[in-house]
């Protein structure tokens, strides 16, 4: 028996199955067998596969409508179709040099003698070899992933980044839950992904004067005889009711009028951590933009990060062509100048999905030539999961983001980055 | 705090139905900044305030059919000028490259338009009408102390109107009529956070005759709704002001004459755009509004001096340059060649350009609160 301290209501936690947050910031190994290609542990991107050796796996999401087969080719796509101008069929930037898929996301292959289990078939690829795939899917890394634990190739749990996505289950939990990217950790979420919502303890406080201030926030009903465990537990929701709570906490879906961000700013509830980040360094901060939230420097002025996509795969990696720089801001010093690094002081620490990387400056000497020059000294730049990012002169006060949205339309761009979870509605 | 001084205490549940039903009507439950700007008049006891939203906001440029009005038709856009650019679309068909990409090292005129040259002529403007108001106070459009010289428009009035944005993009597809810059600019009032846009007149003793009003831009934080069918804006809505940001609060003091409100200059800063793509902000110094107050219905013209590098950057995000026909750096050069207002004052190159722009709106309850006070029964508990 466990006795609630929101409702005072003493309620059975029983027995029913469901995942069990890991509650650290490590990373924590299930007690899947050994003898499986794969293992599901939980990141700061919510429950993922990874090798047993601990390297994250990616599912292309073109391979989503066709099971048992890969879509990623080791034949680099060098020509596009541009509708918009009417050219017909035209080459990628130095098409000599264009990468494949495979190139940017090595199959998982399998062993020769390998077999498959449960989940995890094989598949045989086209140019030859056999990879893994899971439940249908075949499995990838991410060139961005240089050790165990990397996971630079995609976003956010169930996020989808250059058409790639962590390879992870959506595993409903109990009431039909989710789990969702909430700034840095995991949160629990409604289907529609909302974050689920408990009482602030100045909320619990608050209730003794305003009674049943809780009237927007609906309670998570459960059945009263359903069966929970670990952390999971049904507690009293008024007469006749009763619904779930995590850890202790009860949960509430939050009403459509208000937004996420309202609701936190409030202070009266807070979303429900399925699973701690591991935060930001104290040079990254967060503030609210037209856009949501976004990250910032120091200072308060936003960060943001270059994409590129050309021939289906990233043109935003180290080699790339610099003509998807220089299209948008010129000549390596004008790029430099409207798009200054932001870079790491002496001594500043990694911490979380920020790392500190070295960058060439200039990015690169020739614009139609390739990024990351040899011979070119470089500096300590702050990267957002694995990727510098920069600032930009237009910006005058803290959280403009007037770079956002720089971009050669189906190309490269500059956005700002935003917090997960945290965006405006 | 507010709310403490003016309302006897009371449950705090009750006190949030005051807050959010009555915050139209009262001026007294404004913030402190809206109750200093009302001069004299905050005092009166009859006093009232009026609240609209925005419904539409869009260029007030005069068309005609099949461009007539321009002197080569709508504008050669990105496309055309790719392929009128000498040896260019043999280039990117060896190297790579997109019709956007015709700078000397592959730049993009949309945000490099001193570095790509447009080979086709520009169309000119050729009507002598437009829409706007005379905002330089000259009828011949001579250069002022914070003007430009610059040619007037006559509007449907007879009256000599500033509106030198018309020149530089009246006659780019895109932004004409139903051009995809002007529909996703309507549209967007809907669907964009960013596009809430409130207009509130303080201080009214009559609707339609008033000699000193304060009228107050905001950014709105709620949605705007329409009817269950989906073919009329509901009136009176309740939209709460984003205090987040308070650069985007504008001030004006004005007058209403025969249910026709207008203002004094003042600069009017909104943000635009969509959080899914293009952000930005129209600056507009020297603005006045001139609006007419129908019932529930608000329409008319903001006129005043925009900022040329905040519009340049919001829109070379924004447009796709095929479907807009729009020619970045013809365009950017145009901005400057027409620009009419506010002088560098060491180069002499005015770097606003007078801009019109039509505007409806709607009764709405503006509600000055803070977020929390939308979660019903802890408004000002503590």
């Amino acid at each position: 028996m466990r006795l609630m301290p929101w409702c005072g209501i003493a309620v059975a936690a029983l027995t029913i199955s469901g995942l069990t947050s890991a509650g650290t910031s490590a990373p924590q190994v299930s007690a899947e067998p050994a003898s499986q290609p794969a293992l599901e542990v939980m990141t700061d991107d919510g429950p993922l596969l990874v090798t047993p050796e601990g390297k994250t796996l990616y599912m292309n999401n073109a391979d989503f409508n066709t099971p048992g087969k890969s879509n990623c080719s080791n034949v680099p796509i060098t020509t596009w179709q541009d509708t918009q101008g009417d050219f017909g069929k035209l080459s990628v930037l130095h098409p000599e040099a264009q990468k494949a898929c495979t190139d940017k996301w090595p199959p998982y292959l399998a062993p020769a003698n390998a077999q498959p289990v449960g989940d995890f078939t094989i598949i045989e690829r086209r140019e030859g070899g056999r990879q893994w795939a899971w439940m249908e899917r075949p499995l990838h890394f991410s060139i961005r992933d240089t050790k165990p634990g990397d996971r630079f190739g995609a976003v956010f749990s169930r996020g989808v980044r250059r058409g790639w996505a962590f390879a992870s289950r959506d595993k409903p939990m109990v009431g039909d839950l989710r789990l969702m990217r909430y700034e840095d950790s995991i949160v629990l979420s409604t289907s529609d992904l909302r974050p689920v919502y408990t009482p602030t303890k100045a909320m619990v406080r608050r209730a003794a004067i305003c009674g049943n201030c809780n009237e927007e926030f609906k309670p998570l009903v459960a059945p009263l005889l359903a069966q929970v465990k670990g952390d999971w537990a049904v507690v009293g929701a008024g007469p006749g009711r009763a619904q779930y709570a995590f850890k202790g906490k009860p949960l509430f879906t939050p009403p459509d009028t208000l937004t996420d961000q309202e609701i936190v700013l409030a202070g009266d509830w807070e979303p429900v951590v399925f699973y701690k980040g591991k935060g930001r360094p104290g040079a990254i901060g967060i503030g609210p933009s037209l856009l949501g939230d976004v990250y910032t420097d120091a200072d308060g002025m936003t960060l943001y990060q270059f994409d590129c996509t050309a021939g289906g795969v990233s043109c935003a990696d180290p080699g790339d062509p610099a003509g998807y720089w220089a299209a948008l801001c010129g000549l390596a010093a004008q790029c430099e100048q409207r798009w200054p690094l932001y870079r790491a002081e002496a001594g500043a620490k990694p911490r979380g999905e920020w790392t500190i990387v070295d960058v060439p400056v200039p990015l690169y000497t020739d614009p139609r030539g390739f990024t990351y020059p040899k011979g070119v000294p470089t500096v300590k730049a702050w990267a957002f999961r694995g990727e510098p990012v920069y600032r930009h002169y237009r910006d005058k006060k803290p959280t403009d983001v007037r770079g956002h949205w720089t971009q050669w339309l189906g190309f490269s761009n500059l956005n700002a980055i935003r917090v997960p979870g945290r965006g405006e509605r | 705090m507010v709310l403490k001084q003016l309302i006897p205490a009371r449950p705090a549940a009750k006190r949030l139905a005051v807050v959010v039903g009555c915050a139209g009507l009262a001026a007294g439950l404004a913030p402190p900044s809206v109750l200093s700007a009302q001069s004299g008049k905050s005092a009166r006891a009859a006093s009232r305030t009026i609240g609209f939203v925005v419904t539409n906001w869009y260029n007030g440029f005069v068309l005609t059919p099949d461009a007539a009005e321009c002197s080569l038709g709508v504008q050669k856009g990105e496309p055309l000028q790719a392929r009128a650019q000498p040896g260019f679309e043999a280039y990117i068909r060896q190297f790579g490259g997109s019709y956007e990409t015709r700078g000397p090292n592959g730049e993009m005129g949309s945000f490099n338009p001193d570095v790509v040259k447009d080979p086709l002529p520009w169309s000119e403007l050729t009507t002598k009408t437009g829409y706007g108001l005379n905002l330089d106070g000259t009828q011949d459009g001579r250069a002022t102390a914070k003007t430009c010289r610059h040619e007037k428009f006559t509007s449907p009035e007879g009256e000599m109107v500033d509106h030198q944005m018309a020149r530089a993009i009246g006659c780019v597809k895109g932004y004409r009529g139903d051009g995809n810059q002007e529909t996703n600019g309507a549209g967007m009032i809907v669907t964009s956070p960013v596009m809430r846009r409130l207009l509130e007149i303080t201080g009214v003793d009559d609707e339609r005759n008033d000699p000193e009003v304060t009228v107050t831009f905001y950014k709105g934080r709620d949605g705007l709704r329409r009817t269950g069918n989906g073919q009329k804006w509901i009136a009176d809505q309740s939209i709460r002001v984003d205090y987040r940001f308070p650069q985007y609060i504008s001030k004006a003091r004005g007058k209403i004459v025969d249910g026709v409100l207008t203002t004094e200059p003042f600069r009017l800063v909104v943000p635009t755009g969509n959080v899914t793509f293009l952000i930005g902000e129209v600056d507009m110094e020297g603005t006045r509004l001139r609006l007419k107050m129908n019932g529930e219905d608000l329409s008319g013209v903001v006129a005043g001096y925009q900022d040329i590098d905040l519009w340049y950057m919001t829109h070379a995000k924004g447009v796709t340059s095929g479907l807009s026909q729009y020619n970045s750096s013809s365009i950017h050069k145009a901005l400057y060649r027409f620009a009419d207002g506010y002088p560098d004052p060491k180069t002499g190159q005015c770097t606003r350009i007078s801009t019109t722009y039509r505007m409806t709106g709607l009764r709405a309850m503006i509600v000055h609160s803070e977020q929390r006070d939308r979660i019903k029964g802890i408004a000002r508990a503590d």
